[in-house]
């Protein structure tokens, strides 16, 4: 019986945080791929604005992407739990006058799993080259 | 009856600690891979130095792993003529590297395991690996672009290949150097310019001006200034003439061309040193290979418009 006891701290603790790595790892995952989706869309959205500060239409979808892993914003529901398009962040950077590379990231966010919460800054974060049609109207075009 | 307990509560952490933080590893070395590849490929350009680039470019992109704490060490950068291989190490490029369109990028990372190795070391016996090594691998190309709907300019000269009866088969496209050619359809029955007139079948047009998709002025505006069409195209398809004359095309035109500053530059790279704003590379007077909008050379030797894709 009083081994059960002792026993029994141990095996809670060992169990606990079994549950709390395996679900934080498993939300973190989740980001890193919905991060690299948003990424790799934003790399092929035809890019209107001729500033690296992106067109209202380019960051929403973008962020929608991230987010909701539609760019159109149809289907809500979150990748990660409560996740909302404005935890995403876009930079766009510009070589010669032309955007080079997207890169798109998880500003800020916080796992909660149950006994423990984990607050991501900045990460994931992933930067991919930009490859879309740059077509400069600055204005949004769809 | 203790121990064995213990090895299967360590099982349990193993799962979920250090196979959840694989799986986190491995999407992470992917997205380098593919990123990297993606920016190499751009920049292969048919030489030795391009190839050099190239590898500097697909690791330079800059992404990490472990929760965006390390850097990727180890990469390998390898360059093929095609999907299949046989693949080239970067480090002695070869030179002319023409046709080299196919970079594939090898991401490596060690993941250091915490409670595997119990489990490892109690089935086997033996003392158990501390780490493991997950990879990424990605492969990206330069690939002819047969379909556009965005980024041509929706004038052009008629092509006089051999299907429509034209006499200029061996040309590039059907043009002449040095031959002047009607930008526009001209209206029914003229012709403008001297090369025009081996060609018959445009003053059947009627007066079609050059444009398709839509004759409402801003949409034409649109479609010259932003290089946006209402049509996707595919390489080899007639395109359709759509009649209407509108005044706005000739300041449309102007305008676009005006976003060129460089127009004396004849070769690649005098054309991408000048300093170029706006989207200048899209308006230049060199043909050649040439990769969608990021202004690359391209690496094959059949003149035409690229685009980098993964492809594995």
């Amino acid at each position: 019986m009083i081994e059960f006891a002792l026993g029994s701290f141990v095996l809670m603790g060992a169990l606990t945080g079994t549950f709390q790595f395996g679900y934080t790892f498993y939300v973190y995952n989740n980001l890193v791929t919905a991060v690299n989706n948003g990424a790799k869309y934003a790399s092929l959205r035809s890019y209107e604005m001729t500033s690296s500060t992106p067109s209202p239409c380019f960051k929403t979808a973008v962020q929608d992407m991230v987010a909701y892993g539609d760019p159109t914003g149809t289907n809500t529901t979150p990748v990660a739990p409560s996740l909302t398009p404005s935890d995403v962040s876009l930079a766009v950077t510009f070589t010669n006058g032309v955007p080079s590379a997207m890169t798109v990231g998880i500003s800020s966010y916080t796992i909660y799993s149950v006994f423990a919460s984990i607050t991501l800054s900045n990460k994931p974060i992933v930067t991919y080259p930009y490859l879309g049609p740059y077509s400069p109207t600055d204005s949004c075009t769809q | 009856m203790m121990g064995v307990c213990a090895v299967v509560v360590f099982g349990c952490l193993g799962l979920a600690v250090d196979i959840g933080r694989m799986y986190i590893s491995k999407n992470e070395a992917q997205a380098y891979a593919d990123a990297g590849a993606l920016a190499g490929a751009l920049v292969l350009d048919g030489t030795s130095t391009g190839v050099t680039n190239a590898s500097t470019a697909a690791t330079s992109v800059g992404n990490t792993w472990n929760f965006d704490t390390k850097s990727f060490n180890g990469t390998t950068v390898e360059i093929a003529t095609s999907s299949a291989g046989p693949w080239t190490s970067v480090s002695s490029p070869p030179s002319p590297a023409t046709n080299y369109t196919y970079l594939r990028v090898t991401a490596t990372a060690r993941v250091s395991l915490y409670f595997m190795p119990v489990v490892t070391a109690f089935a086997s016996g033996s003392s158990p690996a501390l780490s493991t090594t997950v990879t990424g691998r990605a492969v990206a190309a330069q690939l002819p672009l047969t379909t556009s709907n965005v980024g041509a300019f929706p004038f052009s000269p008629i092509a006089f290949d051999g299907s429509t009866g034209g006499s200029n088969t061996s040309s590039p496209w059907g043009f002449v150097a040095g031959q002047q050619y009607t930008i526009r359809y001209p209206a029914n029955g003229s012709s403008e310019c001297t090369g025009d007139t081996v060609d018959s079948s445009h003053t059947t047009i009627g007066s079609a001006r050059g444009y398709w998709g839509d004759n409402s002025a801003a949409v034409i505006s649109q479609q010259v200034q932003g290089s946006l069409q209402e049509e996707g195209l595919t390489v080899g398809e007639v395109l359709p003439g759509v009649g209407g004359a509108k005044t706005t095309i000739a300041t449309d035109i102007v305008d676009r061309v005006d976003q060129d500053g460089d127009t004396t530059d004849d070769t690649y790279s005098a054309y991408t040193s000048y300093g170029h704003t706006g989207n200048s590379i899209w308006s230049a007077i060199y043909i050649g290979a040439g990769i969608q909008n990021n202004g690359g050379q391209g690496a094959s030797s059949t003149p035409g418009s690229y685009q980098v894709k993964l492809v594995q």
